[in-house]
């Protein structure tokens, strides 16, 4: 596997922090690890560099998680092309349903560094990484 | 839906051990400090089937402790000084979304919006009691943390 290049989004610096920490003990090659504070910040990184793996909070300033899955699935270049982990407070199972439609992973918070590998482990499993 | 205390302190305690590793301990009366300036505030404000506000506050000089352990760095680094604040705020995030579950079910869709971060002027409950809900504090290993939901009073018929 090529290293990766993984976007962690989320309006918390701590939270952004302590995922990429786990991120290092998951054991995937990595290449580098983008952060952004919110959806639209997102976006420009996705379009600026050849990211394979997403994690997004749900609740951010500017935009939100849910729009950024959706401007994601809208473009062609990049709708099913890069495996997404929803990593949110939220409990609601009709938005956790809608989230596992999408495609999306979903790991709840608060979540155990385990759990966080066991997830990248199972998206990237069959994952079509933007890199290859 | 349901919002008391013991339900406030027991998902409290739950995230505290889970998110911080700090265990609450159940006996004993947490000192509060005297000085406003020594006090750290998370205030996280929520909208959807009752919208509302819950606030977690602890002393200062617990902010590095709690970033430290979220972050698995040394309580003394600098990484863990720069974001004590911003792990209170996220601490608090979680126990709302979670403690907002725990009261609604698990069908309602709730907005939470980012955590503001103070220097309180006072301990809370700062809100009218007409508003408040549920109040508990927790002694932990190192200092308190003390917390508060109020949810907007639903208005009735004259």
């Amino acid at each position: 596997m090529e290293p990766l290049k993984v976007l962690v989004v989320d309006d918390s610096s701590s939270m952004r922090a302590i995922l990429k920490k786990i991120l290092r003990l998951t054991g995937l090659p990595l290449a580098q690890i983008f952060e952004a504070g919110n959806g639209l910040q997102a976006l420009e990184l996705l379009a600026q560099n050849a990211i394979d793996l997403v994690f997004v909070d749900l609740n951010m300033p500017e935009m939100g998680g849910m729009e950024f899955i959706g401007r994601v699935q809208s473009d062609p270049k990049l709708a099913n092309t890069i495996p997404i982990i929803v990593v949110s407070t939220e409990s609601s199972q009709t938005r956790i349903d809608e989230i596992l439609a999408k495609g999306m992973g979903f790991i709840h918070k608060p979540f155990t560094p385990e759990q966080v590998c066991e997830k990248v482990r199972t998206v990237m499993g069959g994952a079509s990484h933007g890199s290859e | 839906m349901e919002a008391n205390d013991v339900l406030l302190n027991k998902v409290a305690q739950e995230i505290f051990e889970q998110t911080a590793y700090l265990t609450p301990r159940p006996e004993g009366t947490p000192s509060m400090p005297k000085r406003p300036d020594a006090m750290a505030r998370a205030t996280v404000n929520f909208t959807g089937p009752f919208p509302g506000i819950l606030q977690l506050e602890v002393p200062s000089d617990l902010l590095p402790i709690l970033a430290s352990n979220m972050l698995g760095e040394d309580e003394t680094s600098p990484e863990a000084a720069r974001q004590g604040q911003d792990a209170l705020g996220e601490l608090a995030n979680i126990i709302c979304g979670n403690l907002l579950a725990r009261m609604a079910g698990p069908e309602p869709i709730f907005h939470l919006d980012a955590p503001t971060i103070e220097n309180p002027a006072r301990p809370v409950p700062d809100v009218p009691a007409n508003k408040y809900r549920a109040y508990t504090t927790l002694s932990l290993e190192i200092g308190w943390a003390s917390l508060s939901i109020a949810l907007n009073p639903v208005e009735t018929p004259a």
